[in-house]
């Protein structure tokens, strides 16, 4: 998930960004020639491209990534337009695709790419991928962005959440690393993690606007609940759901963990034992946390649970041919096995091509970076988000809401969850109705 | 020409009538007024239409209907008044409104009584006064953008200034942007120094303007400090507080840039204020034109029935004259 600019990332900005330019240098230096497209005819094509990558370790990378292609090739000018992040670009190109400015090649995130569907305004890329080896994603994200006869999106910054902690501090408390296999086990040892490292908290969790509903999907899995089924019934109401919201809302209430508008940089800052953070957010964590840290799979409960998420690559319906061609150009060259390399190697986003994870190069990176490794294994365990987070509009707020309300405002989770039931149900069904519409 | 008993005479024209027989039609046209005033007054008229009516009747209809500008049939369904029912039925919008009196109370109380107590201070004959007035008016010319983003930093719970500050006397900082209870706080108080500059260099103006004589004349009376300021000040300074007071209000109901850049709106609503529903509805979440024009003619409403008091309160209490 993309890492948002706040207040305290941006005093840890230097630093990070010194070595983001360091890594960003050390990519530029490997790059392939690169066909474009044939249809390409007359000087270079200048496409447009949105996405949610402005600064620090994820955004160099992304830079340095376009300066590639640009050196593999003459004919196509990508025009990147960073954002602040995927909501940004969404509400950019909500508002674009009214006024006729939208891009040719559009970043869209798990929660938002799905109702670009619904409105007509993706182009089905079934065809443009298959001269660039679809089989060779990794199919369990490849297939997230197929719906309908069609394939809408090519994954390319994907994550799941992945479990992070102060090794330091779990060193100092004495308390063993194995505590967090399960939740449970976890909250036992919270106390003893607090007093022995002398941290303000065990564990961070985030709000509505930091993705709180997406770290907290495995969690919920892992307490044998979800929060809907397939065909879009809201299922918070069971058994599951409510157990997983009660005992995280024990977790805060009893002073162990803390509910924070950004989990990801106060663990950076050295506030907690443990985060629930993206993979993606390694290359950051890396650059500005002052302590050595670890990664291990999400805590179990009754079973394991963790999602997936991050965004994929999409060209905007109704372009010509040529900036059709020219655009999956793009989108191949970003996510071939040696760009999927260097691009996972820097921001810690998913390798989204099986020859990248078979790769070499990979197998060494993973060596010499165990943390990297452990999402890199996490990943076959992890299944697609439900349905109302991703599909309904708004859903992943509507959900993460419910939980700063469970977490922040200390409510009991049934009641919270039958609130956020009756506000999902009439979303889902318009949703449903125009599925009906448009998938028969 | 002026008639000896005081009254305007017109003076015959020669020729007048002449003249008025060979008017051209463009002459015929300029010597009525009523074409003189709607050609002065249709360009405003025209952009009052097209930037503020328009818009307003266009409001007016999304409150009705269900509206998803991703919608893929393209057309918008009519649903009456579903959207001012959700609203209404929802717990989040009667948080809200509480949020948006909260907000709209403390700051704009706070920011005219610290406006007036720095004015008052400023209007005393001390050394530096020109400084400090500048530095005091400062905050309002600042981006609220930057403003919010120091901010942030300054409520830093572990490292921000007011932290070490409370730390000295021994008061642990309360974590002013992770809390709903403490976010509408901060809020406040950063709105409140953003504009209690502006308020502070109206009312010197306000001050200064007021005649020494009232006071000289109050002296002789027998006033003492407090009543001088209770009786000639306070009342003198009605116009102006009146002014402050319909601005600051407006302002307030406006406010939308620091509390998107500090809090977001949370945590859990925690400092979402009505205008800054408006945009969660309309850009932030779902995308809901209807639920957001339904919120925004609630704000519209809200605004009006303050204005209409602060009017029937201005022919009562504000006094123009000396």
């Amino acid at each position: 998930m993309v890492k948002h600019i706040n207040r305290r990332s941006l005093v840890k900005g230097a630093a990070g960004a010194s070595a983001g330019l360091a890594a960003a240098g050390t990519l530029g230096a490997a790059s392939s020639t690169f066909a474009a497209p044939a249809v390409i005819q007359n000087g270079p094509l200048e496409l447009s491209y949105w996405h949610a990558f402005p600064s620090g370790a994820n955004g160099d990378a992304q830079t340095a990534m376009i300066e590639r292609f640009h050196e593999s090739q003459p004919d196509i000018v990508i025009a990147p337009q960073p954002l602040e992040n995927y909501e940004a670009v969404a509400a950019q190109l909500i508002t674009g695709l009214q006024t006729g400015d939208s891009p040719d090649i559009a970043m869209l995130s798990d929660v938002w790419w799905f109702r670009f569907y619904l409105s007509g305004s993706l182009q089905d890329l079934t065809t443009l991928i298959a001269d660039h080896d679809p089989d060779d994603y990794v199919q369990a994200l490849f297939t997230e962005f197929q719906r309908g006869d069609g394939l809408w999106g090519i994954s390319f910054a994907r994550s799941t959440p992945l479990f992070y902690y102060n090794a330091d501090a779990v060193e100092a408390s004495g308390v063993s690393e194995d505590v967090f296999a399960t939740w449970s086990s976890f909250r036992e040892a919270a106390p003893d993690l607090i007093a022995g490292s002398g941290l303000e908290t065990a564990m961070l969790f985030g709000s509505a606007a930091s993705y709180g509903a997406w770290t907290l999907h495995g969690p919920t899995w892992a307490f044998g609940g979800d929060y809907s089924d397939p065909e879009f019934n809201i299922l918070l109401e069971e058994e599951g759901a409510v157990n997983c919201g009660e005992f995280m809302r024990e977790f805060v209430e009893s002073g162990n963990a803390l509910a924070v508008a950004e989990p990801g940089t106060d663990f950076n800052t050295g506030v907690s034992v443990a985060a629930m953070q993206s993979t993606g957010s390694l290359g950051t964590t890396r650059d500005t946390a002052q302590f050595n840290f670890k990664t291990a799979f999400l805590p179990e409960e009754l079973e394991f649970g963790c999602c997936t998420g991050g965004t994929g690559l999409s060209i905007m319906a109704g372009l010509d041919e040529s900036r059709q061609q020219a655009a999956m150009a793009f989108i191949a060259f970003s996510t071939n096995t040696e760009q999927t390399t260097l691009w996972s190697q820097a921001t810690g986003y998913m390798p989204v091509r099986t020859s990248a994870i078979e790769s070499a190069e990979e197998q060494a990176f993973l060596d010499e970076n165990p943390n990297a490794r452990t999402a890199v294994e996490q990943l076959p365990l992890t299944k697609p988000q439900d349905s109302a987070r991703v599909f309904i509009p708004g859903g992943d707020q509507i959900l993460g809401r419910g939980w700063e309300q469970i977490l922040v405002q200390n409510r009991p989770a049934a009641e919270v969850w039958a609130e956020v039931t009756a506000e999902l149900e009439p979303e889902a069904q318009a949703v449903l109705e125009q599925l009906s519409a448009i998938e028969g | 020409m002026e008639s000896t008993t005081g009254t305007l005479e017109t003076a015959p024209y020669q020729g007048q009538q002449y003249e008025t027989a060979k008017l051209s039609w463009r002459d015929k046209l300029a010597s009525k007024e009523w074409v003189i005033f709607l050609l002065f007054v249709t360009p405003n008229l025209v952009f009052l239409l097209l930037f503020t009516y328009w818009p307003l009747w266009e409001n007016i209809r999304l409150s009705v209907q269900r509206t998803d500008l991703l919608a893929f049939t393209g057309t918008n369904e009519f649903v009456g008044l579903a959207n001012f029912e959700y609203i209404f039925s929802n717990r989040t919008f009667k948080l809200v409104l509480r949020n948006t009196l909260v907000f709209l109370v403390a700051s704009v109380s706070l920011t005219m009584l610290s406006g007036l107590l720095i004015s008052l201070l400023l209007n005393q004959k001390l050394k530096g006064r020109t400084a400090v007035r500048a530095i005091v008016f400062a905050p309002t010319l600042l981006s609220g953008a930057a403003i919010g983003i120091v901010w942030a930093y300054i409520f830093d719970p572990r490292y921000g200034l007011l932290a070490q500050i409370l730390d000295w006397f021994w008061i642990p900082s309360p974590h002013w942007l992770d809390r709903p209870e403490w976010s509408l706080p901060a809020i406040i108080i950063v709105y409140v120094w953003k504009n209690l500059g502006f308020a502070a260099v109206i009312f010197l103006a306000g001050l200064q303007a007021i005649p020494q004589d009232l006071y000289d004349a109050a002296k002789i009376d027998g006033a003492n400090a407090w009543w001088r300021f209770k009786s000639v000040t306070l009342p003198m300074l009605s116009p102006i507080s009146f002014f402050l007071f319909i601005t600051s209000i407006l302002a307030t109901f406006q406010a939308f840039d620091i509390i998107q850049v500090m809090t977001d709106g949370g945590p859990a609503f925690g400092s979402t204020t009505l205008v800054y529903y408006v945009y969660q509805q309309g850009f932030g979440e779902a995308a809901n034109f209807g639920r957001s024009a339904a919120a925004a003619i609630v704000l519209f409403i809200a605004m009006l029935v303050v204005t209409i008091v602060q009017l029937r309160f201005t022919e009562r209490k504000v006094h123009y004259d000396g």
